[in-house]
């Protein structure tokens, strides 16, 4: 039997059913044929190209904080490593039982950094050293305390300290803290060793009586600070230089200025970039696994084409952007290309004055071969890229 | 009141989840309106109930407790209770183009909802928001202008009104009314472009096109005699400053884009009775736009025409007498044809300089509706199918068919 309202139960179901399907949703879209705004159309993007006008490369600071220690000598580089302990920790002095066995300093090698084959020599200082602020040559060299070669040690640097001196300086230091404890670590022939900051120590190794039997015992005495500096940059920037120089054992960085023209309102900036032109006939291929991370900063001081330090530039500590996994092992790898913040481009465009162009330069870069760059005085000169994209027309 | 109750749990989910400005969640938001949409002042909408979409349209001279439309407020005078509307238009069209085929679309709209209540001294009192254009609409377009790139467009907006409605039955053979609209929305488009080249980062863009919401007068008037009625109702013209906005990442440029004249208008509609039970509706809507109503190279202006005719047979309502389905619900057939205001560039044109030309639509529907014991509340429904625009002109034609549901909901209902 039949609900008594069947019929309408029916009518207000069939159009519910009717209604299904009928979601927000256009199956497919439309309107192309109908967009008309004008005889401009729908706007186009457009890429620019625009010269440098200024770039040089700029030395870095000649001392070295970070976490790697280099020592050696390539070519006109020289760099070495200055350390300074704490307090010396000795045997005890008041047993007459102690004999001293070896006095060593050992830091861990780099793994980053091949072993080189020579000679490093480590010396007394012969003056105290302001670690934040010392430059290239550093202190002075005092007494020789030991030398080795690295090549053929695995894992841990050591170098003997058995000139007879030598505990006689420890003893020193220890009983008068005026005294410079602190030690200078160079290389006397051609070959640049690594070494991880931090992990230096001077060990003393020794036997007492211990309950009237000889036993062995050593006492440390770890690296409180250490840094390396280097020698000068060379050959020292002239800024009509050819090619520039960015990145290897010296650590210089590209300064780099360009103009930037004025955008029209509501255009809108899809890409700025510096394309630099990488001179490899001159440079040495990076190895199979190397590549580096080159930072762009921005330089927050106006700077002539003449300017050697970088320190000079004021530069933000902040990247601005990362060339992340940049390399040049043929010759085929001759593009850098620099990503600038569009939205820094669009302030220098609206206020020139704050524009002092960028600063490019690779963290510990001393691992790496350094990169040759055409600079604008080449036939090959670098590059500003902008795209821009003309404003949307309006409705009516 | 059973009858409307199981209309009203079946359609509420549908009237609850699809209003256009109010996506549900998980469905992505209507990207598709009218193919004419990314151009002028959008698609006209006919803001009625789906009982008066049902005549075509025709609603200036409805009048009665439970009789009236959103065309007059004088057509509301005699409303008795707290009364609540609301509609919700689903549509499903069909683009032949020129050039690029032909395309198919849905949408849900939501051209009104109105409230009314009864107030002491005969006077009744509305509120109502309706849509007057859609400019909703989304293109996707590969452009090779420069760099190459693909565009996307997400157009929204369009022009809203606001109704406040003051009625009242000044005699038994008078209603007046007045309206204050304020007209609202905005035009807004949402600019994104993408590049095959990865070092170019996309742009997006915000295209605003705004006007100052100012209101203006609406006045109605309907004069009754018998089954016979004739309404009339006049819009007063207001100035609309146009300002236009334009953002990008890092800029942002604002300024006055000049005048939008919302044009005076008028409207006369006839009832007549044809037998007991039917009756014929026709109604002239007029909306003087021109080629001053606002300066632009891609929109020319004519003025809006509607012409509107429907018939109605009414329910039975032969007490004691057991009738048939088809005699217990109201049969309504109406036709309408619309003139769009907006005169958009000829196929091929990139301004109104090449050419113009106008988008004429018409469209036939039939409807019914079911209404509480009490006449409370109702449920009413309207299908219409229409066509629009030129392909031959325009470059684009489209065909459409729309389900108007409309849910009336009184104090009565709840009694």
């Amino acid at each position: 039997m039949r609900h008594p309202r069947f019929p309408e139960i029916l009518l207000v179901v069939s159009i519910a059913a009717a209604l299904t399907g009928c979601a927000q949703r256009a199956e497919r879209l439309v309107g192309n044929e109908r967009l008309i705004r004008g005889a401009g159309g729908l706007g186009s993007t457009l890429r620019a190209y625009g010269p440098l006008d200024r770039d040089t490369y700029v030395a870095a600071d000649t001392a070295d904080r970070g976490n790697t220690l280099i020592v050696g000598v390539e070519g006109a580089f020289e760099a070495r490593v200055l350390m300074r302990a704490g307090r010396i920790v000795l045997p005890d002095t008041n047993d007459v039982s102690v004999s001293i066995d070896s006095m060593f300093l050992d830091m861990q090698f780099d793994g980053g950094i091949d072993i080189p084959s020579t000679t490093l020599q480590l010396s007394s200082a012969s003056a105290a050293y302001d670690s934040m602020n010392v430059t290239w040559p550093g202190p002075g060299l005092g007494a020789v305390m030991g030398q080795s070669d690295p090549s053929g040690q695995i894992g841990t640097y050591k170098i003997g300290l058995g000139n007879a001196a030598a505990f006689g300086f420890f003893k020193a230091w220890a009983n008068d803290s005026t005294l410079v404890p602190a030690l200078v670590l160079r290389g006397l022939n051609p070959g640049v060793a690594g070494f991880r900051a931090g992990t230096g120590r001077i060990r003393i190794a020794y036997h007492h009586l211990v309950s009237g039997v000889s036993a062995p015992d050593t006492v440390n005495t770890p690296i409180a600070s250490d840094l390396f500096i280097h020698s000068p940059l060379s050959p020292a920037p002239t800024g009509t230089d050819a090619t520039l120089i960015l990145g290897g054992r010296y650590e210089p960085g590209l300064a780099l200025h360009f103009p930037v023209g004025t955008f029209s309102e509501g255009f809108s900036i899809n890409e700025a970039r510096v394309v630099l032109r990488i001179d490899t006939a001159t440079m040495q291929f990076f190895g199979t696994h190397d590549s580096v991370n080159v930072e762009v900063h921005r330089i927050g001081n106006a700077w002539p084409e003449g300017v050697f330090d970088a320190r000079d530039l004021g530069a933000d500590q902040a990247a601005l952007g990362v060339v992340a996994n940049f390399r040049v092992r043929a010759s085929s790898d001759s593009l850098l290309i620099v990503p600038v913040p569009t939205a820094l481009v669009r302030e220098w465009s609206a206020t020139p004055s704050s524009n002092n162009g960028i600063l490019l330069r690779i963290g510990e870069s001393f691992r790496w071969p350094e990169l040759h760059v055409f600079s604008r005085e080449s036939s090959r000169p670098p590059e500003l890229w902008v795209s821009t994209t003309s404003p949307p027309p309006g409705r009516f | 009141m059973r009858r409307l109750l199981i209309a009203a749990l079946v359609a509420a989910p549908l009237l609850g989840a699809t209003p256009s400005f109010l996506p549900a969640p998980g469905i992505p938001a209507a990207r598709a309106n009218s193919v004419f949409a990314p151009g002028g002042l959008g698609e006209p909408s006919l803001e009625e109930s789906a009982r008066i979409r049902a005549l075509g349209g025709a609603g200036a001279a409805e009048h009665g407790p439970q009789s009236f439309s959103l065309v007059n407020p004088a057509s509301i005078a005699e409303v008795e209770h707290l009364i609540i509307e609301g509609t919700v238009l689903p549509t499903y069209r069909r683009i032949q183009t020129a050039d690029i085929g032909t395309e198919t679309a849905r949408e849900t709209a939501f051209p009104s909802a109105r409230a009314l209540i009864r107030l002491p001294g005969r006077l009744v009192l509305g509120g109502a928001y309706l849509v007057g254009t859609s400019a909703r609409f989304r293109i996707d377009r590969a452009e090779n202008a420069g760099t190459p790139s693909t565009l996307r467009i997400d157009g929204t907006g369009g022009m809203d009104l606001i109704r406040l409605s003051l009625a009242r039955r000044l005699s038994p053979t008078i209603n007046a009314g007045l309206d204050y609209e304020i007209v609202a929305g905005s035009f807004r488009e949402e600019w994104r472009r993408e590049f095959a080249d990865t070092a170019l980062a996309l742009t997006r863009d915000t295209l605003e096109t705004s006007y100052t919401q100012r209101g203006r007068l609406r006045l109605g008037i309907q004069a009754i005699r018998g089954d016979w009625t004739l309404g009339a109702v006049y819009e007063t013209p207001r100035d609309l400053p146009l300002q236009e906005t334009q953002r990008t990442a890092g800029s942002r440029v604002s300024g006055p884009a000049g005048t939008l004249r919302i044009p005076s208008g008028y409207t006369v509609g006839l009832s007549a009775p044809i037998s007991e039970r039917l009756r014929a509706v026709g109604q002239y809507r007029r909306a003087n736009w021109s080629r001053s109503s606002l300066a632009s190279d891609l929109v020319d202006f004519r003025a809006m025409r509607r012409i509107s005719l429907g018939l109605e047979r009414r329910r039975a309502s032969i007490a004691g007498i057991r009738a048939g389905l088809l005699d217990r619900v109201p049969l309504r057939v109406g036709a309408t044809f619309l003139r769009w205001p907006d005169l958009l560039p000829v196929a091929g044109a990139s301004d109104i300089s090449g050419g113009v030309a106008g988008v004429d639509e018409w469209a036939v529907s039939v409807g019914t509706g079911l209404q509480t014991q009490d006449r409370g509340g109702a449920i009413d429904f309207s299908l219409e199918a229409g066509s629009r625009g030129s392909r031959d002109r325009l470059g684009a034609s489209e065909r459409f068919i729309r389900l108007g549901i409309s849910l009336r909901v009184s104090d009565d209902t709840w009694k």
